[in-house]
């Protein structure tokens, strides 16, 4: 009975969609039916057929939706698409990519590969359980039956607090003998190549000039404690809104 | 850049951070007609707390009693120091119904429990095409002009879920905080010249992102990286901390999460908070709702409610300080086969009180048995357009979006005559 209703592979549609563009067809995306009208009812209906059509093969939808052109336009806006921000509470055009914060898995797993953070702790189920515990600071009951619940991990104070000085930001920024940092410290690189290497393991792309000035005064006001000045820098990188902000 | 001395003032390090950084809050994107006048800024500071309860409360359990109906219930009303009646599981809240008002003509439209918590947090029924702000994020917009001196967040949620800024932006999110007021990962563990250090390279990364034209998120994250900074380095969090009221008045509240989040609402207000929101879920009571409410809901709710009530009062801050109380809907007067009640939204009562709003009465009625309003029907609008009244704020101040889309505050609800004449 219900795999027979049309709402079954729009569900699908529109929540692979809304995962990879950050907004669905609808708000919120569980809600589908005459009462709450999709933004895009033609595109949302053609992926549903074709869903269905695939017999709701995922993998087929993601590379659609992957390949299609708002998937992979710029974030970047111009004067022809100023208003396109569903932030500011416009329905979204899908005209650029829109920003969107990384969840809080998604930020777990990037601090942990662009810093291997986790590199020596242990077991599968040791690190799956690591994360589970740190996932859970951001967790927030409503208090129904139905046990819903929202995430503090939503761009704002708590999340730039854990940030800031959190166990997983002070793990990655270590001075740990034989770590990333450490690497870049004790390498033979010059200064430039050490900083352009931070950039590149987290934003890929090397600093611009203004950056490495700034990077540079790091070294200076640490004295020549060139670990030190590492460490600042690469707290700053991975603080930074194009670290965490998927664009 | 030259250092800083050691054992520099808070105030010093911020400004000095300010033009080193510049993290101030970038121009606002929002139109906003603006109200504010030097008389306004004279006033005494404003301020509301929301009491929301969570799961849908059964009103016809607690404010509107209906006993002696098939709907009723075993419970019992009794008097108040005000002119109406609530339920004997109330006691101490009865003695304080003097300063407060319930209105039990509610009648709403949402009785799903997600859109009914947006309903009523913003006045809006969910929309696809925008995000409405809720009220606390729209209330701390309004009343910050009047705290200058306010470092830490204007919004504060205590233990629980709220609703989030809308199209007002991250910047004025609920700031979430568990009822023992710990505020995690506050301290990194450097001297405040290195944070300094790192702050200024952080801004000059974030300042490149933002000036490739993304959208507000870039911007609002810069906006949060001050806010942060402040958190980490103000005096005020001091707020938060329950556990340093003396022993006999965390008793007087209650040694529950929601006795600690009245507790610390009021710290919150005597800090110049402008809105706090303390959540108090576990009333989605499908069944068994009577035995739990006996035993522990109502006593919980009485003792923290009533406390918060009193000591406002006795402070000298009842005047300014808006109390509502609320959750997303009421609950069926029919009594389901599991002694308990569903979900309901055509004839409820929330209740409010300070910042002016008359005391001891009950606005409107239900029928006999409770299943239908018998006099005008009040909306959520409604609800929060008295609520501005008693902030002082203009019930024609409108937001509008970049795009030119306007926003009127409380939705165009009307003030509720009877809370004010």
């Amino acid at each position: 009975m219900m795999l027979d209703s049309e709402f079954v592979e729009k569900t699908v549609a529109n929540r692979y969609w809304a995962h990879f563009l950050g907004y669905g067809f609808t708000k919120p995306i569980d809600d589908l039916g005459p009462h709450n009208p999709p933004s895009h009812p033609e595109l949302l209906e053609y992926l549903a057929v074709q869903v269905r059509d695939s017999s709701f093969n995922l993998k087929e939808l993601i590379t659609w939706i992957t390949l299609s052109e708002p998937y992979s336009l710029s974030s970047k806006m111009n004067e022809t698409n100023e208003i396109d921000d569903p932030l500011l509470g416009e329905l979204p055009k899908f005209s650029h990519f829109y920003l969107r914060h990384m969840r809080a898995e998604e930020l777990y797993e990037s601090l942990v590969a662009a810093t291997r953070a986790q590199q020596t702790s242990g077991s599968y189920e040791a690190q799956e359980r690591d994360k589970a515990r740190w996932m859970a600071q951001f967790v927030q009951a409503f208090g129904t039956d139905e046990g819903e619940e929202t995430t503090t991990f939503n761009g704002t104070v708590p999340q730039a607090l854990m940030m800031f000085n959190g166990d997983l930001i002070k793990k990655a920024t270590a001075k740990k003998k034989g770590g990333l940092l450490w690497q870049v410290a004790n390498s033979d690189m010059d200064n430039r190549d050490r900083i352009n290497y931070l950039f590149r393991a987290a934003m890929a792309r090397n600093a611009t000039d203004n950056e490495y000035e700034t990077a540079l005064q790091l070294l200076v006001y640490n004295e020549g404690d060139g670990m030190a000045a590492v460490q600042d820098i690469w707290w700053a990188v991975l603080n930074s809104n194009e670290f965490i902000i998927n664009h | 850049m030259a250092r800083i001395p050691v054992g520099m003032s808070r105030r010093h390090f911020m400004n000095h951070m300010a033009g080193a950084a510049a993290m101030t809050v970038p121009a606002m994107t929002m139109g906003h007609a603006l109200q504010t006048h030097a008389k306004d800024l004279k006033k005494r500071q404003k301020s509301a707390i929301m009491l929301w309860m969570g799961g849908g409360p059964a009103s016809i359990d607690i404010w509107d009693l209906k006993s002696g109906a098939p709907t009723g219930g075993p419970f019992k009303p009794i008097a108040t120091s005000g002119n109406a009646q609530i339920c004997e599981h109330m006691p101490l809240m009865a003695k304080e119904m003097d300063k407060m008002a319930i209105i039990r003509s509610m009648s709403t439209r949402e009785a799903d429990h997600n859109r009914g918590r947006y309903y009523m947090h913003t006045g809006y029924v969910p929309n696809p095409n925008m995000e409405h702000p809720s009220y606390g994020s729209v209330l701390a917009h309004e009343l910050i002009d009047q705290r200058s001196d306010l470092q830490i967040p204007p919004f504060v949620s205590v233990g629980g879920g709220s609703v989030g800024p809308g199209f007002l932006g991250m910047a004025w999110a609920p700031f979430s905080v568990d009822s023992n007021g710990r505020v995690r990962n506050l301290d990194m563990g450097l001297d405040r010249t290195r944070l300094q250090q790192r702050m200024n390279t952080l801004k000059l990364i974030e300042q490149g992102f933002i000036d490739d034209n993304r959208g507000q998120a870039a911007s609002d994250h810069q906006e949060i990286l001050g806010k942060t900074l402040n958190l980490m380095t103000s005096e005020q969090m001091e707020a938060f901390k329950v556990q340093q009221e003396p022993e006999s008045v965390r008793e007087e509240y209650g040694n529950t999460a929601f006795g600690r989040g009245c507790l610390m609402a009021r710290r919150l207000v005597e800090m110049g908070v402008p809105f706090i929101e303390v959540g108090n879920g576990g009333w989605d009571n499908h069944g068994n709702i009577h035995n739990l409410f006996s035993q522990t809901k109502l006593p919980e709710l009485d003792k923290g409610m009533s406390a918060l009530v009193r000591d406002l009062n006795q402070r000298g801050l009842l005047d300014d300080t808006v109390i509502m109380w609320m959750g997303e809907f009421g609950r069926t007067p029919r009594i389901n086969g599991n002694a308990g009640r569903d979900h309901w939204a055509r004839s409820w009562s929330v209740v409010a009180g300070g910042g002016g709003i008359n005391g001891g009465i009950a606005v409107g009625a239900t029928s006999a048995d409770g299943t239908e309003v018998v006099t005008e029907p009040y909306t959520s609008q409604d609800v929060m357009a008295s609520v501005c009244k008693a902030l002082g704020i203009s019930l024609e101040t409108t937001f509008t979006s970049r795009s030119g889309r306007p926003m009127k505050i409380a939705n165009g609800g009307k003030v509720i005559t009877e809370l004010f004449s």
